[in-house]
């Protein structure tokens, strides 16, 4: 941890530089005797053209071509020993055994560099929509002209068993933004392989897209093309693109690229251990200048060249908070409106001090991933117990709090947030088993009916709250990955989102759309401020697993009153009617519903239900 | 010569006729049925006139029997000999037809185990294209050498179905069938010896038109087919109600001539195979005389008419039953009888391990063939006589070189003593047979004793295969060396020039591109054109050592797991291989190259930087599409043990560097291409006889001296492969109690080769000379040319062209 990094090396601009028809390679390595530039003419080519790079002040070392590179391909052989790709680059061939020479920022699809990105919302406005880029268009039987790739984002039309799927699905679905998983180049899957499957949490190349969702990897143009018309299109669309960023650990840890260019710099090491805090071997120090400059420059250029909306954060408690707050204030700077968000844990002892640690507590304009929520609301990730849905174990207070925003509401219930836009409520994510199986392992002998409501029960209580709402694709229409709790690798069969299930489920897709036009419809959602939540919300109190509250919104444009009943247990539940009228029937039973017996409203058992006051009940929308 | 109209006029008469269909409905099989009937049809027109041309002339002929004839498919290979490719294509395309596509059905002829077979290919297609009168003589076996697949690793064999679709190229000759007999008793009458109570076997030939290079020559392949003397079957059996047996009968017979033995070491004691052995040679003989006597021709003169070659020592029965029908039929005495059979008999000798001499135990061979066993005996006697008392040889000797001996039959003996010629098929093999091997039969027979190195045919393994690099080649030096291959070397012109070698290169990657694709589609991997194709394809067995090139990729792969980073050359290896069914060793070999495979190839830390391939079930139509896609020709056996190879020719021909040990014919390859253009390694022949003197060989003081090969050793039974420690134990005894074939003395040799290998081929230029060079001096090794020496050198055969 060396914090006397001359400032040229910080500011130094390394990868390849291609102006005025010459080609400069730069690159920063303290350790290394000897670096040789090779240049490749092809993506598949054994045969080279060496070049010794000149070693410069402070171990910066360059080498300049006169000649147009671009297309062509290199590598830097270190000590005549490792021959590596060089970590700056912007694409490279498939599996990545060469970096490619080229600039991203001069690779644009027609239209891209002026195109109209959808306009400011307020956060707490946004619903994140968690997807993966092969999950997506994957499977024998579905339409998808390009399976699994970044180009399945561009087909409109599409319908499968008469439902409408891909892009156009997210568009009916009335999502705001999509939180892509790992599309930066990780090295864990064959590009060439059809049949490929990983989740992406492999760093290998951080300012590269993936090869495999590319139509074609060997060419290094292609998928950053492919990249950019899919972030145009979701645009167009006015849906935003969040990034789902790992600078926490690199696939390699002591044979990584970075190891061979900078010893021990890179990585959180004690002596010569390596820390691991994330649980894959090896963790970033981002309190080392150079290691921060990296990953702020790098988050710099997505922004920049990829104009993407937002990043999500893996494993961010190994960033220490200065480092966050410097991070921040830099792209905040370029797109103030960007959403941040991140999981405010490590995923093992970490060589970072605790208090250094971005946890709970220590944001400030960032989000956090809400455990307490989710916990609450259904119990452990992975286990047989359950929480709040399903008269489970749980404390009623932090399903309050979770509902407000989790701020400070009152000497009970407390949540982590200073304002409710920093608090990402979700239950369920790529991580451990999903909704639907969760409920399954959960309660093994429920009826499918039950468990559906459950799922829809659940997904109320996130898109109803104050915070930011998000969910996992598919889980609108009660995706399932068959009980894999670490689908990481898993074929495609599981993972998969099974397109067939929206018919199938329709009902709850229904539901749930529902669900988000009411959301967006009420700009009381909106409130992030701890004390005009509090103003707004009266708490009913009541027995057993029942949520009851209203709501009073300041705006006029809104219901004057929402009364909130969310029944996480077996029993009905008895609401007087008078003065308000049903919004939201949640109770997905194909022989009840939310209706009215002797002058009340029953809420059936595991059901949610709006209602508003009367006098507003036609009340547009 | 037809013009391209007649041709397709010829053509669609024949595709309607046949098949009874239009053109439209005409299936891939009607297609290719009729194309190769309208060829075979125009080249009998030669054939009958080649004959009428041989008989007119009373040209002297050759026969060269051989019990395997790998021909491979004919299709294309006769179009281009008849001058007829071209227009084909042409004709195809009119129609909309895929000339390539229906060339595929034809199923490869695969009457054969490996060199020995094709060997005998390449011979005929030689002869034909000098105009030399030899003919084919073996059997035709209704399964070839086993079809291979693999499974989990294993290699597994199936029945080779060539004839499953009917085999066009053949024509039936009943009226020329003759009787072989088996068993039965010797007995004399008026004088003569004859055998009676004999069983009897239909031999039926099919005569297969072996097509010359553009010269109106048609030799003839004539394979044997055993039936029953009289068809159907023994209905004495039958109507005394052993139902059974009179199947029976009639299915021994027929199995004379229904497979191949998938061997290159003899099968101990199967009779089968020795009743095979003399069907085609007695049959083939009959069939020759016969036609000798409508010469009206003294027999006297016989070796003036017909020139008998024994390919290796399986016809070598032809010796004594030329004297039976010379005796016995002819009515002619021993001495004169001897001294026709020793001047029309010719032999060559294709290997010196010892698995491969044949042996036949005497109860056996003499009650299936008593009065051929009477004449070996007289032969031997006479011998052995001839030892003692012309050429003084002490008792220890006769023993040693007697023919019969021991309570066995030496074949090898019986050729070499019957046969007035005897060649090795390499320099360094005829050296090794005449100063070690055979030193006993050099001493007496010195003058019999030559050399006739191997050789290939340059117009299926360049022109056929390789039709992009003809062109080329004709492109820049005109195409007077498809006529004179030997012409090549004026290729060395443009040895410097960098548009050629841009050229060359070229012609090279689009078939490296080509076998990428066949690889993708069979087995489901992707390589890079661009590595090297490093190719080992041959026989699988332990002299040619595909266990030293594994156990070499298992330490590259250490290397790289080690260090993934390494600045490697990215190699692509590919085997091609068939085993022996019963040779364990050998089977266990194509598993552990599969598992080395599947480890290598699905290891995602080594970035691509190293595939292993094995592809199944080689064979002449496969061998056509790999060796002109290969960079490296691995031509590894150990020194001493291969007599020629001929792979090695092939592969030089088509453009890759070969690693090689100083052995067979490698050793003229490199005296051919000089040191710069090969690379070698491992011990000498001096070397090799040295260690087996000395008995000094110590395989653990190597292991534990080399950690590298300590630790692939280990790698073998520790588990590392993901297979049961069970699975290679013996290739890990073998190598570590015996190691017989000196796999781990090489090793380290065989590295720093492979290493400079490395070196060169980044060097586009040294690479560029050496590919060159190789082409360039390929001619050498043309089978043409050693038909040329065969023809003046031993069998004294002119030339009969049209």
């Amino acid at each position: 941890m060396n914090n006397s990094i001359p400032e040229q090396v910080l500011n130094e601009r390394y990868g390849v530089t291609l102006q005025g028809g010459q080609t400069q390679f730069c690159i920063w390595s303290p350790s290394s005797k000897k670096i040789q530039l090779r240049i490749y003419r092809t993506a598949g080519a054994v045969r080279f053209k060496t070049y010794e790079m000149v070693k410069e002040k402070f171990d910066i070392w360059r080498f300049k071509i006169e000649e147009d590179l671009e297309g062509q391909f290199y590598t830097y052989l270190i000590d005549d020993h490792y021959e590596i790709v060089d970590p700056y680059v912007h694409s490279a061939n498939a599996n990545s055994t060469k970096g490619a020479i080229l600039d991203a920022n001069t690779i644009n699809p027609v239209g891209f560099l002026d195109h109209e990105v959808p306009k400011t919302i307020p956060f707490t406005q946004s619903i994140l929509y968690e997807l993966h880029v092969n999950d997506f268009s994957s499977g024998e039987e579905v339409p998808f002209e390009n399976k699994g790739k970044y180009a399945a984002f561009t087909e409109r039309g599409l319908t499968y068993k008469n439902q409408v799927i891909g892009i156009d699905h997210l568009i009916d679905l009335g999502i705001t933004h999509v939180h892509l998983l790992p599309i930066y180049d990780f090295i864990t899957v064959n590009d060439y392989d059809e049949k490929g499957y990983n989740w992406g949490y492999d760093p290998y190349l951080y300012n590269a897209p993936e090869g495999s969702y590319a139509s074609d990897p060997d060419d290094p143009k292609c998928r950053i093309l492919e990249l950019k018309t899919l972030i145009q299109t979701l645009h167009e669309l006015d849906i935003r693109v969040v990034l789902d960023v790992v600078y926490n650990h690199t696939y390699f840890g002591g044979t990584s690229n970075f190891h061979r260019l900078m010893p021990y710099v890179f990585h959180r090491t004690h002596e010569d251990i390596f820390y691991n805090g994330s649980g894959c071997g090896n963790e970033l120090d981002t309190e080392h200048p150079y290691v921060g400059r990296f990953i702020i420059d790098s988050l710099k250029f997505w922004l920049n060249t990829y104009k993407v909306d937002g990043f999500r954060f893996d494993l961010m408690a190994l960033y220490d908070i200065n480092f966050v707050e410097q991070m921040q204030k830099e792209l905040r700077a370029i797109k103030p409106d960007l959403i941040l968000y991140g999981e405010p844990w490590t995923g093992g002892p970490s060589g970072l001090p605790d208090e250094k640690q971005f946890k709970k507590g220590k944001q400030k304009n960032i989000a956090l991933f809400n455990d307490d929520f989710r916990n609450a609301i259904k119990g452990s990730n992975d286990g047989s117990d359950s929480g709040f849905v399903g008269h489970g174990k749980y404390r009623k207070d932090d399903v309050y709090a979770g509902c407000f925003g989790s701020i400070s509401f009152s000497k009970e219930i407390i949540g982590f947030t200073k304002k409710a836009s920093e608090t990402i409520n979700y239950v369920s994510s790529h991580d451990n088993l999903i909704l639907m199986d969760k409920f399954s392992k959960a309660f093994p002998t429920a009826t499918f009916e039950d468990k559906q409501n459950m799922n829809a029960l659940s997904l109320s209580l996130i898109l109803l709250s104050f915070g930011i709402p998000f969910l996992q694709a598919g889980t609108e229409f009660l995706r399932s990955k068959y009980g894999d709790h670490n689908s990481y690798k898993s074929s495609y069969h599981v993972n998969r989102i099974h397109w067939e299930n929206k018919s199938k489920f329709r009902h709850v897709y229904d539901y749930v759309k529902t669900l988000i036009e009411f959301r967006k419809s009420q700009r009381v959602f909106e409130l992030e401020d701890p004390e005009a939540i509090k103003k707004a919300i009266t708490i009913v109190v009541s027995q057993g697993d029942v949520i009851h509250y209203d709501i009073e919104s300041p705006f006029s444009t809104d219901y004057k009153k929402i009364k909130m009943v969310f029944n996480g247990g077996y029993s009905q539940v008895l609401i007087p009617e008078e003065g308000i009228d049903l919004r939201i029937d949640g109770a997905l039973y194909y022989e009840e519903n939310v209706k009215i017996v002797d002058h009340n409203w029953i809420v059936p058992k595991l059901s949610t239900a709006v209602f508003v006051s009367t006098p507003d009940k036609e009340y547009k929308i | 010569m037809k013009s391209k109209a007649a041709f397709k006029e010829d053509y669609i008469n024949k595709l309607t006729n046949k098949s009874g269909r239009t053109i439209e409905e005409a299936s891939r099989w009607d297609k290719y049925h009729a194309l190769a009937s309208l060829v075979r049809e125009y080249a009998t027109k030669h054939w009958v006139e080649t004959n009428e041309r041989y008989n007119d002339k009373a040209s002297k002929q050759v026969f060269y029997f051989s019990i395997e004839f790998l021909t491979g498919k004919f299709l294309i290979n006769n179009l281009i000999n008849t001058g007829y490719l071209d227009i084909a294509k042409e004709v195809f395309e009119d129609l909309g037809f895929d000339l390539e596509d229906v060339a595929e059905i034809e199923k490869d002829q695969g009457l054969g185990n490996g060199g020995l077979g094709r060997l005998a290919a390449c011979f005929l297609d030689s002869m034909a294209a000098l105009a030399i009168p030899g003919h084919g003589c073996g059997i035709r076996y209704n399964y070839g050498l086993f079809e291979q697949k693999i499974i989990n690793g294993y290699q597994v064999e199936f029945p080779d179905r060539w004839l499953h679709n009917r085999n066009v190229w053949e024509v039936k000759k009943e009226d020329k069938a003759v009787e072989v007999h088996f068993y039965g008793e010797v007995i004399i009458e008026d004088g003569v010896y004859k055998t009676i109570n004999t069983s009897p076997v239909l031999a039926v030939p099919y005569d297969t038109p072996i097509v010359g290079y553009h010269n109106k020559t048609v030799n003839t392949l004539r394979l044997w087919s055993a039936q029953t003397v009289n068809r159907g079957f023994d209905y004495s059996s039958f109507s005394r109600g052993e139902y059974i047996d009179a199947f029976k009968k009639k299915y021994d017979v027929e199995s004379i001539s229904q497979v191949l033995y998938p061997n290159d070491s003899y099968d101990e004691g199967k009779i089968l195979r020795l009743k095979q052995e003399y069907f085609f040679v007695s049959a083939g003989l009959q069939g020759i005389l016969r036609s000798f006597k409508k010469l009206e021709k003294p027999v006297n003169k016989l070796y003036d008419y017909i020139s008998i070659h024994i390919n290796d020592t399986h016809p070598s029965m032809a010796v004594p039953e030329l004297m039976r029908i010379l005796m016995d039929e002819e009515k002619l005495g021993w001495d004169e009888a001897w001294s026709i059979t020793e001047k029309t008999c010719s032999y060559t000798n294709h290997t010196i391990l010892s698995e491969a001499l044949e042996r036949w135990p005497i109860p056996m061979f003499s009650q299936l063939l008593p009065r051929i066993f009477m004449i070996i005996e007289e032969i031997n006697r006479r011998f052995c006589l001839d030892l003692i008392e012309k050429y003084n040889k002490p008792q220890s000797h006769i023993n040693e070189m007697a023919i019969v001996g021991n309570g066995e039959i030496r074949m090898a003996h019986l050729a070499i003593v019957g046969s007035h010629s005897i060649n090795g098929v390499a320099r360094l093999h005829t050296e090794i047979l005449k100063n070690k091997e055979l030193k006993c039969f050099y001493d007496i027979y010195p003058g019999k004793f030559n050399n006739k190195t191997n050789g290939i045919t340059h117009r299926r393994w360049l022109l056929n295969s390789n039709p992009e690099l003809s062109k080329l080649i004709t492109d820049y030096i005109g195409d007077y060396w498809i006529r004179d291959p030997q012409r090549l070397r004026d290729l060395m012109k443009y040895v410097h020039n960098h548009e050629f070698r841009e050229k060359i290169f070229e012609v090279k990657q689009q078939k490296k591109r080509a076998l990428a694709a066949y690889i993708l589609k069979h087995n489901n991997i992707v390589v890079n054109p661009d590595s090297i194709f490093d190719v080992h394809a041959k026989r699988l067995h332990e002299y040619k050592r595909q266990t030293l090139n594994v156990l070499h990729i298992m330490y590259l792969y250490n290397q790289l797991v080690e260090n993934p980073d390494m600045s490697f050359v990215p190699r692509t290896f590919i085997f091609a291989a068939k085993a022996a069914p019963s040779y364990y060793i050998a089977k266990q070999t194509i598993k552990l190259i599969n598992t080395v495979a599947e480890k290598i190839n699905n290891d995602t830390r080594i970035k691509d930087k190293l595939k292993v391939v094995f592809l199944e079930n080689y064979g002449v139509s496969l061998a056509e599409i790999l060796i002109p896609a290969a960079d490296v020709s691995e031509q590894i056996s150990t020194t001493t043990k291969e007599a020629s190879g001929t792979g090695n020719m092939k592969f030089m021909m088509n453009g890759a560097v070969t690693i090689a040990t100083l052995d067979g014919a490698n050793v003229e390859i490199h005296e051919q291409v000089g040191t710069d253009n090969i690379v070698l390694f491992g011990l000498t022949e001096e070397e090799v006889y040295g260690l087996y003197e000395t008995h000094e060989y110590n395989t653990h003081e190597i292991i534990e001296g080399d950690p590298r090969l300590k630790k692939v050793l280990e790698q073998l039974i520790n588990g590392f492969l993901g297979e049961d420690s069970e699975e290679f134990q013996i290739i890990y005894d073998s190598l570590v109690y015996s190691d017989e074939y000196f796999v781990l003395k090489d090793f380290d040799s065989y590295a720093k080769a492979q290493k400079r290998i490395d070196g060169y081929y980044l060097d586009e230029d040294r690479w560029s000379e050496m590919v060159i060079t190789n082409i360039a001096h390929s001619g050498f090794f043309s089978s043409d040319k050693t038909i040329q020496e065969y023809a003046t050198g031993i069998w004294e055969v002119d030339r009969v062209p049209k």
